[in-house]
């Protein structure tokens, strides 16, 4: 009996490495943020699917909804040797300064395959001038609103800081969650449209180097955010819970309001596709803009450094970056996945904006980022920390923007 | 003597030495160096030396550190005193009763098997404002609901299921010390006239010595490290960074400030404060031991 396992044994090993040295292609590793939530996982892991049915490759993914901790294990990986071959990340930004000597330049990769012809878009041109990513997915941001609420309880829609006061008022009334935000968790995009609110475009675009040069607004942002919890815009719980949480209960209509980008559209379910619309955030101050939004291209698709110097990869690395950022896979991943009034009023909401802003924290250093989001924000909001200590504590870092 | 050639041990004892020099002791060098040179993110490489500045910094120029390091001593004390000690008072009570040991035995070690992160996300449906169980149970009986992680709740809410889990953990340690002190011994007190308490205090706990010693070293090193129950629970130290605790504040300040020379000031903290501190305590009770 033994005997006969052992040759059982001893033929399926064979068998595994006969099989291992026979398959055709080479092993692909990649990394992105198709993952989770994200309404485009799927397309993404067909698109690798169908890769490896054309070319006999193997693609391990290890990909994983963006967070700042999937942010960091990629950089870390990075940092230890362990890239994967192609990337979807950001760019363009403070998260891709510490990978660009490790990744290829397109304008490199086209010269090399002149075939392929590589989209080489200067939105993603890095400070060295060089565009190492591919995009996809242009994003926007703006505040999602539920319709039917406002509706059901006889309220204009927040176009104005008088709207948006009257159904704070009248949804605290009610039991509602006026807006659905964790201040303790993503507080990113509340306190980047507060901002907005409360000073010109020219005031947002500021990359103050010290505290004096911080804007005003920036300032009134931050007392913006304090004057909503004061009025209970907020969950009671608005500074111990989660995103998770904050967005279900706006899918869920126990949220009326919640500011977010273009990827949550794609995750509202199909019944709200005409009862939710997404419009700019109100603006507080005279001089801003009531029209300007968050907007662009802020990711893309990355061949690394070290899959191009494996002559065995290279070829069939350089084949998945095309075939992922080819217009059929761009239209699957980049393509929203919403429709009826959401889409229409994100259209009417870019069509009419006369400026569309990036967001300043992402030309933040990561250390500055943390410590205006997660080190002041909550504290602002309840009035524990001013928003004058909030600034002076970021602006002690070096450098809050740039190098 | 099983090995008078003792020189053929070093073959087996050797691989293991140098897996902890490259993964253990090689790092935690290397820690120590960070902590002194800025570092500006997890792929830069170390850049101007800075000093002490990091550990000046965390001692008087970080409020949240303070209340991190204050929360994971307060959770030391506690974890003493409610692990170590509610799991001695339960393998007291278990190894006195003649049926139903094996019964509790699995009951209260069940938590130690389930995973921290689903331990967590399980207290934190419990204390969920918005639908959570124990909001649930206050509004059925007529209650106001409560917010559990406010300011001045969160510590307690996130200390709870942290000193809950644990306590099976040790109350299988004292109770397989229990089961080595021999029966002769108290059959020798009862002719002596010694009651159930007397027992306790003076054959029991003496005799056990030993093992709260370890139980109480394992606590305090375990408390100085707490991680993954209080980051599934309130994350990123919530409420405004009340809940942080030494190892909670020391990844977020390494993996998402990617300021990595202050996290790896904090981990050599984190290990100093360990051994300095079960150091003590571990001397202490030994000495008390001595003198009984």
């Amino acid at each position: 009996m033994k005997k006969w396992f052992a040759l059982l044994l001893a033929v399926s090993m064979l068998f595994t490495l006969s099989a291992g040295a026979l398959a055709e292609g080479v092993t692909l590793k990649t990394v992105s943020s198709f993952a989770g939530t994200d309404a485009s996982a799927d397309a993404y892991t067909e698109i690798l699917k169908a890769f490896e049915a054309e070319t006999g490759n193997t693609v391990v993914d290890s990909s994983s909804t963006s967070d700042e901790a999937w942010k960091a294990s990629v950089l870390n990986d990075f940092a230890a040797g362990n890239e994967p071959d192609v990337l979807f990340f950001f760019a363009a930004s403070a998260d891709s300064k510490p990978i660009l000597d490790k990744v290829v330049p397109i304008e490199e990769i086209n010269a090399a395959y002149p075939d392929l012809n590589l989209t080489e878009n200067a939105v993603l041109t890095e400070d060295d001038g060089k565009i190492y990513a591919i995009p996809s997915r242009p994003f926007w941001e703006g505040l999602f609103v539920n319709t039917d609420l406002f509706e059901e309880y006889g309220l204009e829609l927040p176009t104005d800081w008088a709207k948006l006061e009257a159904a704070v008022a009248k949804f605290n009334e009610v039991g509602i969650v006026p807006i659905a935000v964790s201040l303790s968790d993503i507080p990113h995009y509340i306190a980047e449209f507060a901002i907005i609110a409360c000073g010109t475009p020219e005031e947002h675009m500021a990359r103050p180097k010290s505290l004096e040069e911080v804007p005003d607004s920036w300032y009134e942002g931050m007392e913006l955010i304090a004057k909503l919890y004061e009025m209970g815009a907020f969950a009671k719980d608005v500074n111990a819970t989660t995103e998770a949480v904050t967005s279900q209960m706006f899918k869920d209509k126990k949220a009326a309001m919640q500011i977010d980008g273009s990827w949550f559209a794609n995750g509202i379910p199909q019944s709200s596709m005409d009862t939710t619309i997404v419009i700019p955030f109100p603006t507080y101050a005279e001089d801003a803009d009531p029209t300007a939004f968050i907007g662009g291209v802020s990711m893309g698709f990355y061949l690394t450094r070290k899959a191009w110097d494996d002559p065995e990869k290279r070829d069939e690395a350089v084949a998945l970056l095309a075939y992922l950022t080819n217009a059929d896979s761009a239209a699957k991943l980049g393509g929203y996945q919403f429709s009826g009034k959401l889409l229409e009023s994100s259209y009417e909401m870019i069509n009419n904006a006369k400026y569309m802003l990036s967001p300043f924290q992402d030309a933040m250093s990561k250390e500055a980022r943390e410590t205006w989001l997660l080190g002041c924000i909550a504290s602002v909001a309840d009035g524990s920390m001013s928003a004058q200590e909030c600034w002076e504590k970021v602006m002690t870092i070096s450098p809050v923007f740039g190098d | 003597m099983l090995y008078r050639d003792k020189r053929p041990l070093l073959v087996f004892l050797l691989p293991s030495l140098l897996l902890m020099l490259v993964m253990l002791y090689y790092p935690f060098f290397e820690n120590i160096v960070n902590s002194f040179f800025e570092i500006r993110s997890l792929v830069s490489p170390r850049e101007t030396f800075i000093g002490i500045e990091n550990y000046r910094k965390f001692f008087v120029g970080d409020a949240t550190a303070g209340i991190a390091l204050k929360n994971s001593l307060v959770m030391m004390v506690l974890t003493v005193i409610f692990q170590v000690g509610l799991a001695l008072l339960l393998a007291l009570l278990v190894n006195s009763i003649r049926r139903g040991a094996e019964f509790f035995r699995v009951v209260y070690f069940f938590p130690i098997v389930i995973s921290a992160t689903a331990i967590g996300l399980m207290f934190s449906l419990f204390y969920a404002y918005d639908g959570g169980m124990l909001n649930q149970i206050v509004t059925a009986f007529g209650g106001e609901k409560v917010l559990w992680l406010s300011d001045d709740k969160a510590f307690t809410m996130v200390a709870i299921p942290v000193l809950w889990q644990y306590v099976g953990f040790y109350f299988v340690i004292i109770l397989t010390g229990l089961a080595g002190v021999p029966e002769d011994v108290y059959e020798s007190a009862e002719i002596d006239g010694a009651t159930g308490m007397k027992k306790t205090w003076y054959i029991t706990l003496p005799l056990i010595s030993d093992v709260l010693v370890t139980c109480t070293t394992l606590a305090i090193t375990g408390a100085i490290k707490i991680f993954d129950l209080p980051s599934v629970i309130a994350k990123n130290g919530a409420p405004k960074g009340l809940t942080h605790f030494l190892g909670t504040y020391m990844y977020q300040k390494t993996f998402i400030a990617q300021d990595v020379d202050y996290g790896s000031a904090i981990s050599i903290i984190i290990v100093v404060l360990g051994v300095v501190l079960s150091r003590t305590v571990g001397r202490l009770l030994s000495r008390q031991d001595q003198g009984r």
